[in-house]
């Protein structure tokens, strides 16, 4: 890097515009500006420059698009529990109507056949989503990908 | 949960010039969101891994936006062939769009420039890091730090100049 005939190193005119100076440093620059007529112009220059990428780069961002990852973990922890209270909910519904169907003595056995077996029908579907779910979120490979 | 949500406002305070570093080191402004978007993501899933004593939020976050641009772009451009991709200089479709010229103007001479001198003007000019954070986070000397801020400086005035002359003569 270049020196002015004052020893000063073109770059410190950058440190000096940004304050990274030493005080040392800082007085050889002001003594050279106050002394060179080119080393003031490269200096305006510079502060030109440094101003008008300043004010022409403001940035800006969707900060809410960085707020909405960080409550989705949350909406989906909600959405987890909400749907296990209403799947449970449900099942216990279910097994309590069944269980007072099939104690009934007063109801005859094609009517309890009526009830039981459509319940019987969607607790094996019920089971045989899960094992294939459970199944394929233990070979899914995709799983520990991190998008 | 208090903390966590403190620590995401403050990085999406961070996302602007995040989001001006990401532009111009991966010269597209939707994948730039992306990275910060990707890097805001990680840094919630790891908040430990920000450590206060160890320096200021904004350059740590920085690197992480950094590094996680050099990432996209070590995929973008294959290992093997080192060649540099030299950005378009004309402004993108979106940002030329944007009413204001002086903004157009200097994106287009900031492309115009090699990465590095790209990246320090960024670092130092649009997000305010001191030399010690540019030169932290680039690990070089602090004295490189200077140097090639004060060349990328006069680079960009130099283009400003080039482009200024070519749209006079234009008209």
């Amino acid at each position: 890097m270049g020196k002015t005939e004052f020893d000063v190193a073109d770059e410190m005119l950058s440190g000096y515009l940004d304050g990274e100076l030493t005080q040392q440093d800082r007085q050889r620059v002001e003594h050279a500006l106050r002394q060179s007529a080119a080393y003031r112009k490269t200096f305006d220059e510079l502060k030109a420059v440094r101003a008008q990428l300043g004010q022409s780069i403001t940035p800006s961002f969707d900060g809410d698009r960085f707020r909405e990852a960080f409550r989705a973990p949350l909406n989906r922890t909600l959405v987890v529990c909400g749907g296990l209270a209403i799947a449970v909910g449900l099942i216990l519904l279910g097994v309590l109507a069944v269980s007072d169907i099939a104690a009934n003595g007063h109801v005859s056995g094609l009517r309890k056949a009526a009830v039981l077996l459509p319940a019987g029908g969607v607790l094996a579907l019920f089971v045989a989503v899960l094992r294939r779910r459970l199944r394929e979120s233990a070979t899914d490979k995709y799983n520990d990908v991190e998008i | 949960m208090q903390r966590s949500k403190a620590f995401a406002e403050q990085l999406a305070q961070l996302g602007g010039g995040a989001h001006a570093l990401a532009t111009y080191l991966l010269g597209n402004r939707d994948d730039a969101a992306d990275a910060v978007h990707d890097a805001i993501v990680n840094a919630l899933r790891r908040p430990h891994a920000y450590n206060p004593e160890q320096g200021a939020l904004k350059p740590w976050f920085l690197s992480v936006v950094r590094h996680r641009c050099i990432d996209l772009l070590r995929r973008r451009r294959p290992a093997d062939h080192q060649v540099e991709v030299l950005p378009d200089p004309r402004p993108t479709p979106d940002r030329a769009a944007q009413t204001d010229q002086s903004l157009a103007l200097i994106d287009a001479a900031l492309n115009r420039l090699p990465d590095a001198q790209r990246e320090i003007l960024v670092l130092r000019d649009v997000n305010d890091l001191n030399y010690a954070e540019i030169a932290d986070m680039l690990t070089i000397p602090k004295g490189t730090v200077m140097s090639r801020l004060h060349r990328a400086r006069l680079a960009l005035r130099r283009a400003l100049d080039d482009m200024e002359e070519a749209s006079y003569g234009q008209d």
